[in-house]
Parts: structure tokens; C-alpha cells; sequence
């Protein structure tokens, strides 16, 4: 069979669907054309015209009756009885405007909050890395110390490993540093920018969208190759995408630098948790303006020190299947890169913790991406999953409730005309389209949720600081696909079910209003179920909501309400010495002139800020030949300007604060809080005792201060050591001002600093206490997120409730009239209708509230100041769900109390 | 209403594509000869061959098209398309095959 004959029929069939009107004209036609025809014929032949016409059509014979058999050689019966359908669903769907609002919600919320959620975290964990094969990448990382896991490699080793290691056919390393970018307005922007080896983007498998990326040429002499690759997000805002953007030069930091080429557009790097938006070569990192506290002469050697770990490494395997040879061959390496080095333990080096055996491991660049601390993020995300689950569970409870309610109320109609002789499969047939017509509605609405759902998402962040901002992440079709099907399916089988009931429903009994006990089981049992799911929301948002309560209401040890900070780095700015002594000086006076300002002080750390910690040890353990990672106490370490304590309001419980002498001596004496006091000195004199750090950097503690919370409010305190801001201290510093008025206060302190010079640019102005926000961010996306999806549990079971209670009352109408004219009192009659419901509500809470006990075990780790078990949430939560059980028994019991016995029983 | 027998019901798609292997015609000129050349003998209810054209049709065996008939009337012209010569001409086999194998049966002397 030809292909034209196959078109041939096709173009037939589409007319005949949809030009009906003209396919019909046309046999019209030509019937009219064969009957004059024959008339014609037969008046030549000698008849008369009357008789012509009359033997013409009894030899044609019944002119509709063929018109009939030619229609249905058309093939298009299904369609127009399914036009039909369409068309009477959407007349009774119309007549019952809340229950097809309810159910469009209903499927909406559903599928929309489902699919939003499932594509953060298809972006988040599951997404692979835009690089060429992906597979064969693994994250190259350095376990130092069984306390300092998965840490990134030192700038020698990550040398060996590449020139060395056979199994790789390259590893990149890469590292991120923030830098000042001068713009074009002639402002300065502070971005991420990432030190990357000349191999970086060979090594990934990258193509420059315009110029070219780095080579290993660019790398080969450290500061000789100011050459910059730009992200396409940087490209676009500063260079609007022009080509000419490549050879111009651009200013970073202090120098200049020629830019090379774009990134591809999609790429952003290979850690979630950073996001560079400009890349340099790995050895123009000092020269980005690198942290301050590198000495000078560390500086200088910065590429030879096995001691800052500091690159992370990225390696393309030859084969994707031997990953364990690889990272013993790079453990080889390594112990041969030891061996030429005296033995250095890991606590001489500065950190705490025992040496590890095979210390390099290797894990899926993909897995490595999402965060450093994966196992928090991931136990989060799956808190995520299954709220949204449970959500999408009670959403199909739900609409196959409110279906069952509505199947409850027609079903006299469905056996009236199914004893007119609609078979089965016609009301089937009638009631599916409805269903999904429903559904369609639903998955539409459905669209516009979870689009208005991963805009909201936006604002959040995940454990491990991942702020969703920084991930451009859109509605995953494949989720939204996935979630449409699973709610059509729901409408479907639901929708479907009353036709199977309806076709065992005699007409009799219908009409005899007997049934009014049918189906009520199910709907019993699916009330039930949506009330333990939703009370299982309820507790875990109301265990956030207390979480993230408990974390503003904490004690901090310090209060933070009146405190303002901006962060400036002198390095960024290029001042160096005496220089950085003058812009300290000048900045502190004129901050000190904002009126309500009471005090300013310096620091690297605000209490809240995370800190990065340290091991120190008691100075007369470490003299001791016995000295062991045991007597290690692992501290943050905070560098703070003299007034820092005066300016915090935090006291001094003993011994003193710093003077311009420690100031002026750096690294020799030191304040420590009370939790380092009891870790390091357990007899409780520690003022005047010394304490050592890496072995050899010795301190003498001059004070101890009260505890304040550091890193995050739901922590103990921690141990932290305090040491003096020498006066060219250059590295990021924050401004602490104190004031009556700290909002108004930031603003000026952001205006005074930055007029003190354009360089460095003041960054990250924020109030103190907003920290608290910060650190609790996760509790607070949690409680929001659950929040909102228990309410609307709770909102929809509501629904199901009242839906049910108004199809008792409307079918026991009898039963309660009879009743009342008995005497039966009002309470009698709410019970009657109510009290099997009930019983479902009851039982569907008690089973919640056992689940939710079980269930916020995942829990566990985000909670603070609260107990997973925590009465006052349980109570609560079932308390929501009492108050709105009754509220929905409220109108419909009202309407069974003041039934009309006489009218009810007229009824019949 | 005069159904046509079942012989002819069967055959009568054989018969309209062989009219319309003479030439393209419209349905009545094809009902007309259909009466002429079988002299009668085939009761067809003129109005039963517009299923079966329209059948012929949506099965690619023959297509329409409209035109102007001798005395300027506007009149739908079926023809045969490839698909349906090759039919015919199957079809035509098969009949032939089929009459003969039964003319030869009936034709056999009675002992």
C-alpha cells in the first residue's frame, strides 16, 4: 500500500471529524443530484414528472437510512458521542460549582506542590553536573584526621597527584576566593571568584561559548598570567553578551586583568555550595588579594606548603569502573610525598583528631556537588519528600472522597438511567470523561502551582548554606508529567468507581432511598486516613514552628537587638600596613559620630557567625612527653579589637580584657569563654595559664568571659579562644557598632565606612540578630513549607468531613424527621448524624498521632529546644484537628436540628 | 425498501470499481449502467451504492472529486486509484476462479 493512499484516507477522516457540517452538505448534494438525475431520466423515457418522482425514490429507497450507513462508513460514532459526554460533564460540572472547585484545588495543590518540590530536588541532589560524562569525574578529597573528614588536598599533593597518578587522564584543582570587581559604573562589586589549574576546563570536558578557557600555559608561573575566564551570568549583566568583551581588560582587586573567554552557559561550577562567576589561574590566587592570614612569607610559598588544604581536586578516571585503584594509587602517592618530608602528625599541623589509614578517597563528582555535609542535606531533603508525599496522599483521599459523596448523591440518577437502558459502559463511558475533565482542570492549575511554588522555594535555604537563589532551577516536565498522570489516575479510578457501584444499585432500592449505607465504609476509612496524615503534618511543622521559637528566644549569652555590623577586608582594597592602621583608625571615629552609637569595636566574628575551630591544649599537657589527641580541646577562634567585650555588653568573669600591650604583642595572649576554660583547665584556674596551639604557638590567658552562642544557636556552647586585632590586620574584619537605633544605624555605619575610601568596598551590612535567623534558616523553610501543607490538610479534611456529614444528613432525612417528630432533642439528632464520622476522625487521630511519634525520629537532628515527643505540639496538633471537625459538622448538623419533620418525610 | 441479495451485497464493491475502471462517473451513471448492462437482473436499491462509494472511498479505493456534468450540474466524479485498480484486478481473480470452479461442479452429468 502506497504512502498517498494512506493520506489519502487520513485527509478524509480529519474532514469528516472537523468539517461534519460540509461533509454532510456534500452528500446532501449529491443525493439531490442522483435523484434529479433518475427524474430526469425517467420523464425522457416518457413518465410524467410526478410518477418520476415518486418511482425514483422507491427505487432509492429510505433516503435518511443510507445517509445513516454512509455516516457510519466515516468511522466518527465514538467521537461524536464523546463530544457529547464532554459536553454534558461540563453542564453537570457546572451545576455543582464547589465540588468541581474543591476538586480542581484539590488536584492542583497536589500535583503543583509535588512537582515544585521534586524539582528542587531533582536540581539539588539528583541533577548531573553540565560536563562532558560526568561519570567518569570523581571529587579527589583528603581525610586529615578522623575529626576533619573529606577535606580539600594541599597544593604539593594535588602536583603529585597529577603529574604522577596513571589512572587519571587529568586532575584539575580549583579553588574559590571572594574578590572586588570594579564595574563599569566605576562601583566596586564584591563576587566569587575561582583560582582554577590551567587543566580545569579540559579536564571537565568544557568549550568556551566565545574566546577561549584557561591552558596549562596560563598556569605555569604563579602571578605572571592576569587572564580572567568570565561566567556566562557575569558576561551577560557587565558585558550584555558582546564578543567584544574578550581582550578588554577587566580590574580584580587591585590589578588587571585580560579577559580571555565565557564559560558555557550552563556551567557554574562544580559545588553547589559556591558559585564563582569568574575563574583565574590556580597560580594568580595571591594576587587575587588572598586571606590575611598568610604571612608574608607564607605568601610567598604558598604553592609548597603541605599544610593549608585549600584545593579542591577533580579527576577524570581512564576507566569509570576502577575507581578503588585510582585512590590507592593516589594513597601511594602520597605516602611517598610523606616519606620525603619528616613525620608531621596531623596535630602538629594545627588540627584535631587521630591520623587516618588511606586517608584519599574518591567519591562521584555529582555526590560531592551538593555539600560537604551531604548526609544532613539529604536526611532534610527526604523530610521534604515525604511532607509532599503525604500531601499528594491526602490530596487523592480527598477528591476520591468528594467523588464518593457526589457518586452518593446521583445515584439515583445513574440507576434511573441505567433502567432506561444506558448499559454500563455508556455511564462509564459518561462518568470517566467527567473525571477527566476534572483531572485535566486540576493538572492545569496544577502547572500554575508548582510554577508559583518554585518561585517561593527560591527564597530558602538548605542545610549546608545552600541558598536555592544561587541554583537556577525550573519545573522539572518529567516530575510534572509524573505527578499530572498520578492525579488524572486518581480522578480516574475514583471517578470511575460509582459506575461499578451504580450497576449494582437496583433502581428500587435507589429509589427506595435504602442505600443511604452504602459506600459509607470506604469513605469512613479514606476520613480516616486523611485525618492521620494530616495530623502527622500537623506535628512535624508544629515541631519546626517550636524549633525555630526556641532558636529566637534562646539565650545567646549577649543581647543582640541593639547591635549593627558591616564587613570590610583592607587586603581587597590593596592597603597594606600603615595604610590599614589610618583606615581602621578613621573609620572607628566616624562611626563612633552616628548619634546613638555608644561603641565600636572590631572583629573577624560575630557570636552566631560560624567560626572555624581549632585544637589547643593545656599549656602543661603539652610540655608532658605523654601528650595525646585526647588532651585536645577543639575551639573558634575569633580575633577581636580590645572594647569587643565592652561593646557586646558580654562580662568579664575573671582576670582582665585586652590592653594596647597584648594588642601590640599579637600572638601571645589570649581570653578564652567559660567552655574552653572547663575543657582545657578542668580544676577552674585558668587565668594566667598557658595554652598551645600546632605544637608551638604558645598563649598566655589573660581573662575568661561569659559563654555566648557561636556558629549556631542550637549548639552548646562551644569552646572559644579570643586574641587581639593587631592594628594592620588585614583580612575580612567586621565593624560592631552598638546603638539605640541599629537600623538606622547600619545605614550611616555603611555610608561613614565607605567614605573613608571607595576601597575596600563595605560589604554584608546586617543586624546582629538577624544572624539568628540565618543559622535557623533550614527550621524556618521547614516550618513554612510543612506549615502550609498541614493547613491545607487540615483545610481539605474539613471539607471531607462536612462533605460527609451533609451526605448522611441528606440521606437519613427521613430517619432524623421521623426522629424529631418523636421528640428526639437537637443533641440527639447531632449525634445521630455525627457520630459515625465521629468515631473515623477520632480513630484517623489517635493513628496520627502514633505516626507522627514514629515519624519525627527524621527529625530528630533539626529540632532544638524542643523534644520530638513534645506534648505541646501532639496536643495541639490534634486540638487543629477537633476545632476543625466540628467547624465542619457546624452548617450541615444545624440543617439535620431544624429539618421539618413533616417536610422530611413527604420526601418519599 | 428493497435490500439487494447477498450475492450481490458481496459483490457489488467488485462490480462499482469495474464500472469505474471504464471511467471516472458520478453515482447515479453509476447506478444507471450498473441497471443497463445487467440488464436489471442485479436489484440494487439505488441508494445502497453510496455506503458502499463512500466505504470504497474511506478504504483509498477510489477518490472523489466535484465536477461539472455535460448539461453544467455540479456532480461528484468518483475514479480508481491505484490501490484500487490492483484490488480489482485481485478481486476479478479470484471471481473467475471461484465461478469457474462452481460452473464446473454444477455442470457435472447426472448418473
Amino acid at each position: 500500500m502506497g504512502i498517498d493512499r494512506y493520506w489519502h484516507v487520513i485527509r478524509l477522516r480529519l474532514r469528516a471529524l472537523f468539517r461534519r457540517r460540509a461533509v454532510e452538505r456534500d452528500l446532501d448534494d449529491e443525493m439531490q443530484y442522483h435523484m434529479e438525475s433518475e427524474i430526469a431520466f425517467r420523464v425522457a423515457r416518457g413518465e410524467s414528472p410526478d410518477a418520476a418522482r415518486v418511482n425514483a425514490l422507491r427505487d432509492f429507497g429510505g433516503v435518511e437510512f443510507h445517509k445513516d450507513s454512509v455516516r457510519d462508513v466515516r468511522g466518527t460514532r465514538l467521537v461524536d458521542s464523546l463530544a457529547r459526554d464532554i459536553r454534558f460533564a461540563a453542564r453537570s460540572l457546572r451545576r455543582a460549582p464547589a465540588f468541581t472547585l474543591v476538586v480542581v484545588l484539590t488536584l492542583a495543590l497536589g500535583i503543583g506542590a509535588n512537582s515544585a518540590v521534586f524539582s528542587l530536588i531533582d536540581a539539588v541532589l539528583l541533577h548531573p553536573l553540565p560536563v562532558a560524562r560526568p561519570n567518569e569525574l570523581v571529587a579527589i578529597t583528603e581525610t586529615i584526621t578522623d575529626q576533619r573528614p573529606l577535606q580539600p588536598l594541599t597544593y604539593p599533593d594535588y602536583r603529585a597527584f597529577a603529574e604522577r597518578a596513571r589512572s587519571f587522564s587529568g586532575i584539575a584543582a580549583f579553588t574559590t576566593q571572594d574578590v572586588v570587581v570594579a564595574t563599569s559604573t566605576g562601583e566596586s562589586e564584591q563576587m566569587q571568584a575561582g583560582a582554577v589549574s590551567g587543566n580545569y576546563f579540559a579536564v571537565l570536558g568544557l568549550h568556551a561559548q566565545v574566546g577561549r578557557l584557561l591552558t596549562p600555559n596560563d598556569d605555569d608561573t604563579p602571578g605572571a598570567h592576569p587572564v580572567v575566564v568570565l561566567s556566562d551570568a557575569i558576561w551577560a549583566r557587565m558585558f550584555n553578551r558582546s564578543a567584544s568583551a574578550v581582550g578588554s581588560t577587566m580590574r580584580i582587586g587591585n590589578n588587571p586583568y585580560t579577559i580571555i573567554g565565557v564559560a558555557p552557559r550552563a556551567f557554574r561550577g562544580t559545588l553547589l555550595t559556591e558559585s564563582p562567576r569568574l575563574w583565574v589561574p590556580a597560580t594568580m590566587l595571591a594576587d587575587l588579594g588572598l586571606a590575611g592570614f598568610l604571612s608574608a612569607s607564607n605568601r610567598s610559598r604558598l604553592f609548597g606548603l603541605r599544610h593549608f588544604h585549600f584545593w579542591g581536586a577533580v579527576g577524570r578516571l581512564r576507566d569509570a569502573h576502577l575507581p578503588k585503584n585510582a585512590a590507592a594509587e593516589l594513597n601511594a602517592i602520597l605516602a611517598q610525598e610523606n616519606a620525603k618530608l619528616p613525620a608531621t602528625s596531623a596535630a602538629r599541623m594545627g588540627y584535631a583528631g587521630r591520623d587516618v589509614r588511606d586517608p584519599i578517597r574518591l567519591m562521584s563528582v555529582n555526590d560531592a556537588a551538593a555539600s560537604s555535609d551531604r548526609e544532613t542535606l539529604v536526611r532534610f531533603v527526604w523530610i521534604l519528600v515525604t511532607v509532599v508525599i503525604l500531601t499528594l496522599l491526602i490530596a487523592c483521599f480527598n477528591v476520591a472522597n468528594l467523588f464518593l459523596v457526589r457518586a452518593g448523591e446521583r445515584s439515583l440518577e445513574l440507576s434511573l438511567r441505567s433502567s432506561l437502558g444506558a448499559s454500563r459502559a455508556r455511564i462509564a463511558q459518561q462518568l470517566g470523561v467527567e473525571s477527566v475533565l476534572l483531572g485535566v482542570a486540576g493538572a492545569i492549575a496544577g502547572v500554575l502551582v508548582s510554577r508559583a511554588g518554585v518561585s517561593l522555594l527560591a527564597s530558602f535555604t538548605l542545610p549546608g548554606r545552600i541558598k536555592l537563589a544561587d541554583i537556577p532551577f525550573d519545573v522539572n516536565t518529567r516530575v510534572l508529567a509524573a505527578t499530572m498522570a498520578l492525579g488524572l489516575l486518581t480522578a480516574l479510578i475514583f471517578g470511575l468507581w460509582p459506575a461499578v457501584q451504580a450497576s449494582r444499585i437496583s433502581l428500587i432500592g435507589a429509589l427506595r432511598d435504602t442505600q443511604a449505607r452504602s459506600g459509607f465504609d470506604t469513605r469512613a476509612l479514606l476520613l480516616g486516613g486523611q485525618v492521620a496524615l494530616s495530623i502527622v503534618l500537623l506535628v512535624a511543622a508544629g515541631l519546626f514552628v517550636r524549633t525555630v521559637q526556641a532558636a529566637l528566644q534562646a539565650d545567646l549569652g549577649f543581647d543582640p537587638s541593639p547591635l549593627a555590623a558591616v564587613r570590610v577586608n583592607p587586603a581587597l582594597g590593596g592597603y597594606k600596613g600603615a595604610q590599614v592602621r589610618s583606615y581602621y583608625t578613621l573609620a572607628t571615629e566616624r562611626a563612633l559620630q552616628i548619634p546613638g552609637v555608644t561603641g565600636v569595636a572590631l572583629a573577624t566574628h560575630v557570636p552566631l557567625a560560624r567560626v572555624g575551630s581549632l585544637p589547643f591544649v593545656a599549656g602543661e599537657k603539652a610540655a608532658r612527653s605523654d601528650a595525646s589527641t585526647d588532651d585536645q580541646v577543639t575551639a573558634g577562634w575569633v580575633y577581636i579589637s580590645p572594647n569587643y567585650f565592652d561593646v557586646l555588653h558580654v562580662p568579664i568573669l575573671e582576670g582582665r580584657s585586652f590592653t594596647a600591650d597584648d594588642t601590640a604583642r599579637a600572638l601571645s595572649t589570649a581570653i578564652i569563654n567559660q567552655a574552653a576554660a572547663r575543657a582545657l583547665f578542668p580544676d577552674g584556674h585558668a587565668v594566667g595559664r598557658e595554652m598551645v596551639h600546632a605544637g608551638s604557638m604558645r598563649f598566655t590567658i589573660v581573662g575568661v568571659v561569659r559563654d555566648t552562642k557561636y556558629a549556631a544557636v542550637q549548639d552548646r556552647h562551644v569552646p572559644m579562644i579570643f586574641t587581639p586585632i593587631t592594628p594592620d590586620f588585614s583580612d575580612a574584619v567586621l565593624f560592631i557598632v552598638r546603638s539605640t537605633k541599629p537600623q538606622a544605624a547600619l545605614q550611616q555605619l555603611r555610608r561613614v565606612v565607605a567614605a573613608v575610601s571607595p576601597h575596600p568596598p563595605v560589604l554584608e551590612p546586617r543586624l546582629v540578630v538577624d544572624q539568628i535567623d540565618a543559622v535557623v534558616e533550614p527550621q524556618r523553610f521547614g516550618a513554612t513549607l510543612v506549615g502550609t501543607y498541614s493547613l491545607l490538610a487540615l483545610l481539605i479534611a474539613a471539607i471531607g468531613i462536612y462533605g460527609l456529614v451533609a451526605y448522611v444528613v441528606s440521606k437519613q432525612q427521613r430517619e432524623i424527621g421521623i426522629r424529631i417528630a418523636l421528640g428526639a432533642r437537637p443533641a440527639q439528632v447531632v449525634e445521630l448524624v455525627t457520630s459515625r464520622i465521629a468515631l473515623s476522625v477520632g480513630g484517623g487521630a489517635v493513628l496520627g498521632l502514633i505516626g507522627a511519634a514514629v515519624a519525627s525520629r527524621a527529625m530528630q537532628g533539626f529540632l532544638y529546644g524542643v523534644t520530638r515527643t513534645d506534648g505541646v505540639t501532639y496536643a495541639a496538633a490534634a486540638a487543629a484537628m477537633v476545632v476543625a471537625a466540628l467547624a465542619a459538622c457546624v452548617i450541615p448538623a444545624r440543617r439535620a436540628v431544624k429539618m421539618d419533620p413533616a417536610r422530611a418525610m413527604r420526601l418519599e | 425498501m428493497s435490500k439487494p441479495n447477498d450475492l450481490v451485497q458481496g459483490t457489488l464493491d467488485v462490480l462499482v470499481l469495474k464500472m469505474l475502471a471504464l471511467e471516472p462517473m458520478n453515482g447515479w451513471a453509476i447506478s444507471h449502467r450498473l441497471r443497463e448492462v445487467s440488464a436489471d437482473a442485479l436489484q440494487v436499491s439505488h441508494g445502497s451504492l453510496y455506503p458502499a462509494l463512500h466505504k470504497l472511498e474511506h478504504d483509498g479505493l477510489i477518490t472523489a472529486e466535484w465536477r461539472s456534468t455535460d448539461n453544467n450540474r455540479r456532480a461528484k466524479f468518483y475514479s480508481l486509484t491505484r490501490a484500487g485498480r490492483s484490488h480489482l484486478r485481485s478481486e476479478t481473480d479470484d471471481w473467475v476462479r471461484l465461478s469457474r470452479a462452481i460452473t464446473a461442479v454444477l455442470r457435472l452429468q447426472e448418473a
